[in-house]
């Protein structure tokens, strides 16, 4: 499967053209997807997709070159591209930071391969999604509806000239729907998915016929309801979708080190966070954030990094105390630290750059009905629809979509479209409690230029927080 | 023969003998880019690639396969499998032939600039250039990316259509610093490295970034406001995503059941013109053998026409527009039709209100009605009296795309193409100035 030999190959060439350290990965990704729409196969697709990137150090510059052509002609020249790139530089600043060597297998075995389930069985479960959706309409209409299956095996090669060699195979299931409903003057446009580093087995467990169905009903009740309120200031609790969407990007994404220190100035931004925030209070005692790659069957699943780093659980805040910034080798280096094996590359033909993986508040002591129970008057935020967030992560925004008013520690009718549109250290002043229920959804997280998104768990407990202001949708 | 023409060959040949309409699409790219940040260089990259992507349809059953050149070895594996997922895949009710070739097809002059796969030295230089031309203007930091592509691609279908073609394009993106909320953004995007210029680029964003000095709050509101190309580009993309036929078929449009309504300033005049002069994207056949062609969505505020393959045509009762992708019909290169105003006339139209540099992060609360909000940046000025005054921060776009187009009182006379990596949509745009009244702004607390 592997041409482990082009890889062992690619690298001793560029030692021979003097590069101060060299590294090539091989990595290929067979995909199959299905796509429902309206209760219709729009669509079967296979893909597979592989080839060699190749990153060589010399004078502190880098070059970086890949292919897809795997022939030894074509091997020379990407070697010889990425010499030469790294050489036009004349001189860089960037060093790698010291790690220790490995020579490691490992493969996730899934119990069901997704590729050997009979197709009728995969598109049974997403004509049965469909069929379900549309028999929820009456008065009000699901006039849209989209479901999909995607399935990757991710098979992957990393060797470099220091001794290291890392041999891995994650294959990844994810299910997701896409619909709207609509009622008298109002529409709901919906996305949610379930997936994670597993095969078909996990099906049953996930039940995304249910799961969706459900949203789709709670939502149903949200058009024909929901209230507008005043704007006011609340005490709102966000559920695992809402706060893990916000952990990912207001802490995730800016404790990233390569953004700390201005690479991604030009794309995805800067950083609120500065060197100096590191050991300073952000949040009260009960948030945690914690980025950990080796959570069995999670969708950011990995052992080593794409630097062959060993992964481990990265305490990004602990116990609302700055802990430590996500790196890799080149800005570990910067720092005199070591990595913390944040280095991801989407495919082969991507570098390798500072990236989360499973990104999440620790859950706390509370139950939901502790959490709830001790507020006056508030809003339960379950799920969102639009969101978004400064370059710096300092002004973040997210509008729920199933949405409850809370009185008196209860949940009542639902609300339209509340809005939190909050700076990043009033959102997590805010936080007073969390809640015992840790639930993980997939995403995919997008960053780089050229773009690379790589699979990622958002999720988390369910948040509270307090006093904060919330405004009301049109 | 050429190395696109082998390729085809050998995937039509066996492709065919397992569907009754296949489509075979094959690309070599070359790409280089450079990549800088804090003033300095951080990577310089390359890469060799070869895409083959395969449409094949059997009693109107549609699978397609994408294999990169590694992925060849599996090629009879992976047509197996596809065989067999034909067999057991329920008919769609609706189908339509892969259609017959054209009489005749564009010609574009200049589509292939062969300094592009010159010395990579030249790259650096202008990185460098663009670093240096933003630093003498004053501002503290620099990043951006310079990035080139040269493709040659090819066609083949059982309706009889095979063709080839070659053209490059590149881009310069630049963003400039005077403090962390003291930003500025420009780019350019042609066919030919001769057109891009680091040293206007790098001026650019240093001027933006040297307008949003010592930023204040404004507080939320309606605010009239000058949108700049990089911006327009940004929502433009949006605009020809919801044109797509399938985003009209799939519940991704705000565009939905509006043709020949008037949903936009009356002089507002948006097209899809691969064709035009330097465009980005100089395609001349769209994925199923269609000649490519200008197609206008948008004339004097009235949706025109939705974009097209031969599928949402045929659902939509419409004529195709050389717009296929296979499941999805893509814009390829949007031209917003400049107006007459110059710049400086558009902001002494101002009595208070923004110049909004960039938007980035645009999201949708719901793609229907077109509830949406941006992240504004690069560029944020207070304007008082036809004055740009100072940066102003914390403020968001949050608007609705048809409120926001039909709100349009002006269209600037110079335009600049776009294209860099922020596109949500990955669409090119032959951009101008759009002045705004009323536009929608929220602000965190």
């Amino acid at each position: 499967m592997l041409d482990e030999d082009v890889a062992i190959r690619a690298v001793d060439m560029a030692q021979e053209r003097g590069v101060d350290y060299a590294e090539a990965r091989i990595q290929i990704d067979e995909v199959e997807a299905i796509y429902v729409r309206n209760g219709i196969v729009e669509s079967y697709s296979i893909a597979i997709n592989g080839g060699l990137a190749v990153r060589v150090l010399k004078n502190g510059a880098f070059g970086f070159a890949a292919t897809d052509d795997l022939s030894v002609e074509s091997i020379g020249r990407v070697v010889d591209a990425a010499v030469k790139l790294a050489e036009s530089q004349k001189k860089g600043a960037s060093s790698l930071s010291e790690e220790p060597n490995f020579s490691v297998r490992y493969e996730l075995i899934s119990r069901k391969n997704v590729f050997e389930i009979p197709l009728e069985e995969k598109i049974g479960l997403l004509v049965e999604i469909d069929k379900q959706l549309q028999n929820l309409q009456d008065e009000v209409k699901v006039p849209f509806r989209n479901i999909d299956i995607s399935a990757y095996h991710t098979y992957k090669f990393f060797v470099n000239s220091e001794g290291t060699s890392i041999r891995s195979f994650v294959p990844r299931l994810s299910v997701g729907a896409y619909f709207v409903l609509s009622y008298k003057d109002r529409t709901i446009t919906r996305h949610t998915s379930v997936g994670g580093a597993v095969g078909w087995e996990k099906i049953p467990v996930w039940d995304p016929i249910k799961r969706f169905v459900d949203d789709a009903k709670a939502l149903k009740k949200v058009i024909m309801e929901a209230k507008i309120l005043k704007t006011d200031k609340y005490d709102v609790v966000l559920g695992p979708e809402v706060s893990g969407l916000a952990t990912h990007e207001s802490c995730g994404h800016p404790f990233e080190l390569d953004r700390i220190m201005g690479r991604e100035g030009a794309q995805a931004g800067e950083s609120y966070a500065s060197l100096d925030l590191l050991g300073k209070r952000m949040a009260k005692e009960v948030v945690t954030i914690i980025d950990d790659p080796t959570i069995p069957e999670s969708y950011g699943f990995y052992l080593y990094d794409d630097e062959g780093v060993r992964a481990r659980p990265r305490y990004l805040i602990f116990k609302g105390v700055v802990d430590e910034f996500l790196m890799n080798r080149e800005y570990a280096a910067k720092l005199g630290l070591h990595s913390n094996a944040a280095a991801r590359a989407s495919s082969y033909n991507r570098e390798p750059i500072i990236r989360m993986a499973n990104t999440y508040i620790a859950p706390g002591d509370y139950t939901f009905e502790e959490l709830i129970g001790e507020i006056k008057r508030g809003i339960y935020m379950k799920t969102f629809g639009e969101w978004n967030i400064d370059d710096r992560r300092f002004n973040q925004r997210y509008i729920g979509q199933e949405a409850y008013l809370i009185e008196n520690g209860e949940i009542k009718e639902p609300v339209w479209r509340p809005v939190l549109e909050i700076t990043t250290p009033r959102y997590y002043a805010s936080i007073d409690a969390v809640d015992k229920n840790l639930k993980f959804l997939p995403a995919t997280c997008g960053k780089g230029d050229p773009g690379q998104g790589v699979p990622v768990f958002a999720g988390g407990p369910n948040v509270r927080l307090r006093k904060v202001r919330i405004s009301f949708g049109r | 023969m050429s190395e696109i023409e082998d390729l085809l060959d050998k995937v039509f040949g066996k492709a065919k003998k397992i569907g009754d309409r296949v489509a075979v699409f094959a690309q070599k790219k070359v790409s280089r880019q450079v990549r800088f940040s804090v003033n300095k260089i951080d990577v310089a990259k390359e890469w060799h690639e070869y895409s083959i992507d395969v449409l094949v349809e059997k009693n109107n059953k549609t699978h397609i396969f994408s294999i990169s050149f590694k992925g060849l070895e599996r090629l009879d594996e992976v047509l197996k499998r596809i065989e067999k997922a034909l067999e057991l895949t329920p008919p769609k009710p609706y189908s339509a032939p892969l259609p017959e070739p054209a009489k005749s097809y564009p010609s574009i002059p200049d589509v292939f600039d062969k300094e592009i796969l010159g010395d990579p030295d030249h790259l650096i230089e202008i990185a460098k250039g663009a670093i240096d031309s933003a630093i003498s203007e004053g501002v503290k930091k620099v990043a951006g990316a310079i990035y080139t592509n040269a493709y040659w691609i090819g066609l083949k279908t059982t309706s009889g259509f095979e063709m080839t073609h070659s053209y490059t394009n590149t881009y310069l993106d630049v963003r400039a610093f005077h403090g962390p909320l003291e930003t500025g953004h420009s780019s350019i995007a042609s066919r030919a490295l001769k057109n891009i210029d680091p040293k206007k680029v790098g001026e650019t964003a240093a001027y933006y970034a040297n307008l949003s000095r010592n930023p204040k709050t404004l507080g939320a509101g309606e605010y009239t406001a000058l949108f700049t190309p990089d911006a327009v580009a940004s929502i433009s993309n949006f605009v020809g995503m919801m044109a797509s036929g399938f985003a009209v078929i799939a519940g991704y449009s705000s565009f939905a059941q509006k043709l020949g309504q008037k949903i936009a300033f009356e002089e507002l005049k948006i097209s899809d013109n691969p064709l035009f002069t330097d465009s980005y994207n100089p395609v001349i056949f769209d994925m199923e053998g269609v000649p490519t062609r200008e197609n206008i969505i948008l004339d004097g505020g009235v949706l025109k026409t939705y974009l097209h393959n031969r599928i949402t045509a045929k659902l939509l009762n419409a004529e195709h527009t050389g717009n296929a992708g296979w499941i999805f019909p893509t814009p390829w290169n949007l031209v917003i039709e400049p107006g007459d105003m110059k710049f400086e006339e558009m902001i002494s139209e101002i009595s208070e209100g923004l110049i909004i540099g960039n938007v980035t992060y645009i999201r949708f609360q719901d793609y229907v009605k077109g509830d949406f909000s941006g992240v504004i940046r690069d560029g944020v000025i207070y304007v008082k009296n036809g004055e740009p005054k100072y940066g102003v921060k914390g403020l968001r776009l949050s608007d609705n795309l048809l409120r926001w187009l039909q709100n349009i009182k002006g269209i600037g006379k110079e335009r600049r193409q776009i294209y860099h990596w922020w596109l949500e949509m990955g669409i090119p745009v032959v951009s101008t100035y759009i002045l705004v009244e009323k536009a929608r702004f929220t602000e965190a607390l």
